[in-house]
């Protein structure tokens, strides 16, 4: 995973008693429960792991699992550098993809460039109820593949909220916010970048950014036809009739100005040639030489620290902006993680997990699909995607391969798990947010009631697509 | 990262309102005055003249209302809904002289400017010296007055019926600052909100929309072929007293705005200190 992990797996062999991995254990399911149960506790994700980060190691340290020694003296490059037992556990190449992707897509907003696409589409539409749908489906989708799905939801969610009023079709909204909250995770899944355990188990996996796309592309692509579809016949939402309703719709989306947002024709253009230069780079990132050491999150905060020249003197307005909530809670993550390997539980669950992976290359994959979906659903995607990455990477079978049908059944479990609950991935909490705004009543039932449907045919498509091509 | 808020104020200043041009009757005229018979006739050709080119003799039906025709407010609501006219013009403080001190318009224009749907153009005060003088030359430039331009359609449409072909409308939104600076006040105060971001913002966001309006309304008359100049005046300021200032250098000859209000029944928001301190200036209310 990082360069440290070697030195760490080596520690992770040492004798444990049972009873102080089933202590462990129980901790990391506490924390799952709490990250569950995370709107009604009031608490952060970062502060939640944080806690338990902070147990994890105090505890590791206490029953002596920690590699102290070997931390201790590290020689890198013939230097010997010393650090902290909690820091070489850290993935900071995710950290640092994370971080410099969503700076320049922040970044990179302010040039007007995804509000430029957003409105050029909604008069693309030109107001009908079906056509805006369809379009902003696969502007989600495509802005889900290409930034992250949460500014994705942002952005297409909050367009919704202000078209759907201008058209006077309010009324449509919770079906426009709910298809495209599930569209998010269906994008989540297009590229290597797009979502969190996308990266995390592509980067454990060693899945090359071209071979994710093309591997995830014709799933995508179907799952995306059949969710606009299910949701326009189980929302109503139609074509307009007649010629009359037609021509009013389409003087009201005549109305946005797609050029409102840009400050500056220079920046936007500037915004929309590094953008294209971005995705180019990162998908041709282990081809370039010299960008292939450096790696991905390399890659990220470098064009981060580009367009951030535009607005060199307010910078700090964008570090202020960073979600230092999910970046803390990564850290503190991996942090846990690594006390859970030394403590023997990755190892457990990796015993539990055998039955399913003795199924065979079809079954258990499907099987695995499934369990991740159900997990991902009740509680965050990130540590169960960062914990089973972890514990196939500890198989040389799965390691060894990364066409593995198993490190997909994660990535499609994993992604397609937040579409069955609202709190299963942060996006489709972003558009119960948006409904909510919006004084739309959605209750944790009511969601799953109404996302259910889409969510089994998609895992129901994955699971097909998996067994069709491993 | 960006939040759903910032997005939703782009998206939200993207969604413009813009002008659609709709012609509004103007066939059937009303002329209340309080003189007797003869004085009103020689009065009504007085009014027709002044109006001559944005109300045609050809396509007017003009309709006379005289002294003896209606003794209170009441009789001459009876009158107006009897006639159903387009536009009723007239001028402030029927059958009294108060019309000498700028405190009122009277309890007719009063009750008949918020009772009626009706356009009604008040015109100076007869009885003045100077009378004759603003009513001698037809109005060339017409000033659409509103202190929320965005979105007022009816108004510009009427400004426009109102202003002859040659002539000059204006597009005056003015932003009251003494409002302006009592919310920045109460931002200053609370710690949430940027005080800076406000000062530099709130006001050019107020000033853009009534900009981006006129804009629109601009290019919709361009193309509408009317033949008249369309100017935006969009300014932040003491509302009566700039108002005041954009008529004498502007030289208006007419000033159109609104007089009724959804929620309330007493005249229009600026409508009632304009009305009632420019006398000498005709207004339109609509």
């Amino acid at each position: 995973m990082t360069i440290f992990s070697p030195i760490l797996a080596s520690t992770a062999g040492h004798a444990v008693a049972p009873n102080v991995t089933y202590l462990f254990l129980g901790l990391l399911a506490c924390m799952i429960l709490c990250l569950a149960l995370e709107e009604k506790i009031h608490a952060k994700k970062s502060v939640i792991v944080g806690i338990f980060s902070i147990l994890a190691l105090f505890l590791g340290a206490w029953f002596h699992l920690l590699p102290f020694g070997d931390v201790g003296s590290l020689v890198i490059g013939g230097h010997k550098i010393s650090m902290p037992v909690y820091i070489p556990g850290v993935d900071w190449e995710v950290i640092a993809i994370i971080l410099g992707s969503s700076l320049f897509v922040d970044v990179t907003s302010k040039s007007g460039l995804f509000t430029w696409v957003a409105v050029k589409l909604t008069k693309l539409s030109k107001g009908d109820p079906l056509r805006l749908l369809i379009l902003y489906g696969v502007m989600t989708v495509v802005f889900s593949a290409v930034l992250n799905n949460v500014t994705a939801m942002i952005i297409v969610g909050s367009l919704t909220g202000v078209s759907l009023k201008k058209l006077d079709r309010s009324e449509k909204l919770l079906g426009f916010l709910l298809i495209e909250g599930l569209l998010t995770n269906i994008g989540g899944l297009l590229t290597l970048i797009s979502s969190v355990p996308n990266i995390i188990v592509g980067k454990t996996a060693g899945i090359e950014f071209v071979d994710f796309f093309i591997k995830a592309a014709p799933y995508v692509v179907i799952a995306t036809v059949i969710t606009l579809w299910l949701g326009s016949k189980l929302f109503k939402i139609s074509s307009l009739k007649s010629d009359e309703e037609r021509a009013s719709a389409k003087a009201l989306v005549a109305g946005f100005d797609e050029n409102e947002g840009i400050e500056s024709p220079g920046f936007f253009r500037f915004g929309a040639i590094m953008t294209f230069v971005f995705i180019g780079t990162v998908a041709m990132t282990s081809q370039l030489p010299v960008i292939n050491e450096l790696g991905l999150g390399f890659v990220a905060l470098a064009f981060a620290g580009i367009m951030l020249i535009r607005y060199k003197a307010v910078a700090d307005r964008f570090y202020k902006a960073i979600d230092w909530d999910l970046l803390f809670f990564f850290v503190c993550l991996f942090a846990v993680i690594n006390v859970m390997e030394h403590a023997q539980v990755l190892a457990l669950i990796g015993e539990w997990l055998k039955p399913i992976l003795a199924l065979g290359d079809k079954t258990g994959p499907a099987c695995l699909l499934v369990a991740s979906a159900a997990a991902s659903s009740v509680t965050d995607n990130i540590p169960l995607a960062a914990m089973l990455a972890k514990i196939l990477g500890g198989m040389p079978d799965i390691a060894a391969n990364p066409d593995s049908p198993y490190w997909w059944a994660v990535i499609f479990g994993s992604n397609l798990g937040g579409n069955i609950t609202p709190i299963g991935s942060a996006s489709t909490l972003v558009s119960v947010t948006i409904i909510h705004k919006y004084g739309l009543k959605l209750s944790f039932a009511g969601f799953v009631k109404i996302a259910l449907p889409y969510a089994l045919i998609q895992l129901a498509l994955g699971v097909g697509y998996l067994i069709l091509v491993s | 990262m960006s939040t759903v808020d910032q997005f939703e104020s782009v998206f939200k200043a993207a969604a413009k309102t813009h002008y659609v041009h709709e012609k509004h009757p103007l066939g059937k005229v009303l002329l209340v005055t309080d003189m007797d018979s003869a004085e009103a006739a020689l009065y009504l050709q007085t009014v027709k003249t002044f109006l001559e080119n944005v109300l045609p003799e050809s396509e007017t039906d003009w309709l006379l209302v005289s002294q003896n025709d209606f003794e209170n407010v009441k009789d001459l609501l009876d009158k107006v809904e009897e006639h159903r006219p387009d536009l009723v013009i007239t001028y402030r403080n029927l059958k009294s002289d108060a019309w000498r001190w700028p405190y009122s318009l009277g309890e007719h224009l009063d009750v008949l400017t918020q009772v009626t749907s009706t356009p009604v153009l008040v015109l100076p005060h007869p009885d003045r010296e100077d009378s004759t003088d603003f009513l001698a030359r037809p109005p060339e430039t017409v000033m659409a007055v509103s202190g929320h331009l965005c979105g007022e359609g009816k108004l510009v449409g009427y400004s426009a019926a109102f202003t002859p072909s040659g002539g000059k409308l204006i597009l005056s939104h003015v932003e009251d600052e003494a409002t302006h600076d009592r919310y920045l006040a109460a931002i200053e105060k609370i710690p949430e909100i940027d005080s800076e971001v406000a000062r530099e913002t709130i006001l050019s966001r107020l000033l853009k929309d009534a900009k981006d309006f006129s804009e629109s309304a601009q290019t919709v008359l361009g193309e509408a072929d009317l033949g008249i100049e369309v100017e935006c005046h969009a300014k932040v300021g003491r509302r009566l007293e700039d108002y005041r200032k954009l008529i004498e250098e502007d030289h208006v000859d007419l000033l159109v705005m609104h007089a009724k209000e959804d929620d309330q029944m007493a005249m229009h928001g600026m409508a009632h200190p304009l009305a009632v301190e420019l006398r000498s200036v005709p207004l339109l209310l609509l």
